[in-house]
């Protein structure tokens, strides 16, 4: 079993491409396969915090969304996670005590829900954030938006206080990897990815 | 309302435990608890009908299974539930971020490791 934290952003993004008729944008694609159940074959734990939730629900408030809709969408999600393969209870990880390691608290505060809920794989569009002297860096891949930008990727692999090791990695390259059937570890990361040094 | 009809059984033991148990849980009469799980019961298709009463015969593993079984239609109507707010909200009057919008149709164009294990 794969137990997975999707930061903010990418619920956020999928609710914008939702909004705006998109229907298979990166964040459309993370969000189906992890409400799906199961990932090319093994069963998936959706795991946020109720504190990341409440910075879901501010986002949307802000952009003026219906609060009714946004309790619903919530609410369902918790259900979501409470009824996964692992039944994860967002009380555990209560706010998600920030990790002092990084200098943004929001940030700190999904790093923490991320060890807390034991999750192998953390996705977010703010690697940079989640990078820094502790932790291992590889670079992956070279994206394109359709206004022509380009972006060049990297994942971050990165302690879990129980020994163990998080994979935090872009959406794009979540999707790709997982269309492309690859192993999203940290020993096939560093088997196939060149490492960037440390500054 | 509906003519009532009584019917009666004989409940073993640890199953009559089982009824008095929710029915006490959840401020219910055992009648009411009986009454409720005859009504699923009888909606139910023959097949699932069949394959419940193999699994709760089952006394090391049945129970197990049909806690999975829950699970997984929780998380089904978990998931519909989900599905149909974002609908909804996708058909409310909220705000887009268009430069979120526009990164979140990025292509990967170039990849540096090898594709697959």
């Amino acid at each position: 079993m794969i137990v997975v934290v999707p930061d903010i952003n990418v619920l956020v993004s999928k609710l914008y491409a939702d909004k705006a008729a998109k229907s298979s944008t990166i964040s459309q694609k993370v969000v189906l396969h992890l409400v799906s159940g199961s990932i090319n074959g093994e069963p998936v734990q959706i795991a946020m915090s109720f504190k990341m939730l409440d910075t879901y629900r501010e986002v949307l408030l802000r952009k003026e969304y219906p609060e009714a809709l946004v309790e619903e969408e919530i609410s369902a999600l918790v259900d979501m996670m409470k009824f996964g393969p692992a039944g994860f209870d967002p009380h555990i990880v209560l706010g998600g005590s920030p990790d002092p390691a990084l200098k943004d608290l929001e940030d700190g505060g999904v790093l923490a829900t991320a060890y807390a809920a034991h999750a192998g794989i953390l996705i977010t569009d703010n690697l940079k954030d989640f990078a820094g002297q502790d932790a291992e860096t590889y670079r992956t891949s070279r994206v394109q938006a359709p206004d022509g930008k380009t972006r060049e990727l990297y994942c971050v692999i990165r302690a879990r206080p129980d020994g163990r090791e998080l994979v935090i990695v872009h959406p794009a390259d979540f999707i790709s990897w997982i269309d492309r059937k690859f192993k999203i570890s940290p020993e096939a990361i560093r088997q196939a990815f060149a490492v960037i040094p440390q500054p | 309302m509906a003519k009532a009809k009584s019917r009666s059984t004989s409940l073993p033991e640890d199953l009559d435990l089982r009824v008095r148990t929710i029915a006490l849980r959840e401020n219910r009469t055992p009648a009411n608890v009986l009454e409720n799980a005859v009504r699923v019961f009888t909606l139910l298709p023959q097949d699932l009908r069949n394959l419940l009463i193999e699994n709760s015969a089952d006394q090391m593993k049945g129970a197990r299974k049909i806690e999975e079984l829950s699970r997984r239609i929780m998380f089904s109507l978990a998931r519909e539930r989900f599905e149909q707010a974002a609908a909804k909200l996708a058909a409310s009057d909220g705000k887009i971020d268009h430069d979120m919008l526009n990164a979140d149709e990025m292509v990967v164009v170039e990849t540096y490791g090898p594709a697959a294990t």
